[in-house]
């Protein structure tokens, strides 16, 4: 994980690897636009959605 | 349960034999027990394409460990075909897609002499097509009460069959049908230690089984990835026994080398900590993968076929 921390907003990058085999669900959800257009603001809604659904 | 074609063909498999009958599309085979508690070994091939069989595995995973009125049987995963489709099962009718079929040296090993056994009576039957006893393959095994638990082990319990149950079997493509008496009912459970009769009938296409037909094709002809010969790379049957290396082979793997790319994901304080807290719950090794996985198991629950109903697996 490369991860770097921006203190002024208080937010971390992580970066999250995908092949291009995983990369095609993310150019699917993309194209749905529901959580966004932008892969990495597509990755955090869907993990804020997962771990409502699962109760995390 | 729709109508069915006229009756075409009848005959009664006595103990232990087995029959290689073509079961076209839209035709009805069915599997009627004549006394009750005895398990039937079936096997099936597309009567166009032998190399095209019944795929026990891929049946399992497609459908279940114990398939039952309502299921497909499908073909091998080479080819990925829905087969038949169970139309009438009784809930007597246990069956098991896991035991495969027995053999002779089982008997021998249990100090009987050569026993009746599926493999060489499957192989018998399917001699009349000029197949060999190398292409009889695992079993859909009907009314073979198998049982299992968490370990993996496996046993047989008492057969549940009754006098006149039958399981009707609708061919989805032109097959070659095999069913026979499981040999070893008379040494075990599985047929309650004794060896009876089958009776095996087909009948006719209709219009209404034609009609279902149409609505499985619909749903599960041409998904991607279901592939024919004509896709193979090597297409050709072997006519040797022998194997040989081909130097000037290629094989060619699917997006191979897998390529990776890192996405930049921000993460608030808050999430952040939540994905810290699921990765110290065992959830991923760190907060990225945490984060992968949270996508493709979303996905997973959401949005593919098999979340929406649109394909069912």
């Amino acid at each position: 994980m490369a991860k770097s921390e921006s203190q002024s907003r208080k937010t971390t990058i992580v970066e999250v690897p995908f092949n291009q085999q995983q990369y095609v669900i993310l150019e699917k959800l993309r194209t749905e636009n529901v959580f966004g257009t932008e892969d990495g603001e597509i990755i955090r809604r869907i993990f804020q959605e997962f771990v409502k659904q699962e109760g995390y | 349960m729709p109508t069915y074609g006229a009756l075409k063909e009848e005959l009664v498999l006595q103990p232990v034999s087995g029959k290689a009958l073509p079961v076209l599309r839209g035709e009805v085979l069915r599997i009627i027990q004549e006394e009750g508690e005895q398990c039937v070994d079936f096997n099936a091939f597309n009567l166009h394409d032998y190399k095209e069989y019944m795929g026990a595995s891929n049946t399992r995973s497609r459908q279940k460990f114990r398939l039952k009125k309502g299921d497909m049987v499908w073909t091998v995963s080479s080819r990925d075909r829905p087969m038949y489709l169970i139309l009438e099962m009784p809930a007597s009718c246990v069956t098991d897609i896991l035991g495969g079929r027995c053999k002779a040296s089982n008997f021998v090993s249990l100090g009987f002499d050569l026993h009746t056994n599926c493999q060489d009576t499957l192989s018998a039957a399917i001699g009349e097509y000029d197949l060999t006893p190398d292409d009889v393959h695992d079993s859909f095994n009907l009314w073979m009460n198998t049982e299992w638990d968490s370990t993996g082990s496996s046993w047989i319990t008492k057969n549940t069959g009754r006098k006149n149950d039958y399981v009707d079997l609708l061919a989805i493509i032109d097959t070659l049908a095999v069913a026979a008496q499981c040999g070893s009912g008379d040494t075990g459970p599985i047929s309650n230690y004794s060896l009876k009769p089958i009776r095996l009938q087909v009948y006719g296409a209709s219009e209404e089984t034609l009609q279902i037909i149409e609505n499985i094709e619909s749903r599960y002809s041409g998904i991607p990835g279901q592939r024919t010969p004509a896709d193979f790379k090597v297409n050709k049957i072997k006519s040797d026994r022998e194997l040989h290396r081909n130097p000037n082979y290629v094989p060619e793997f699917i997006n191979y080398p897998l390529k990776t790319r890192p996405i930049p994901v921000e993460l608030d304080v808050n999430d952040f900590a939540k994905a810290e807290a699921m990765v110290a719950k065992g959830f991923a090794k760190d907060v990225s993968e945490c984060l992968r996985v949270a996508l493709m198991m979303w996905y997973s629950r959401n949005r593919t076929a098999k979340a929406t109903g649109r394909l069912r697996y």
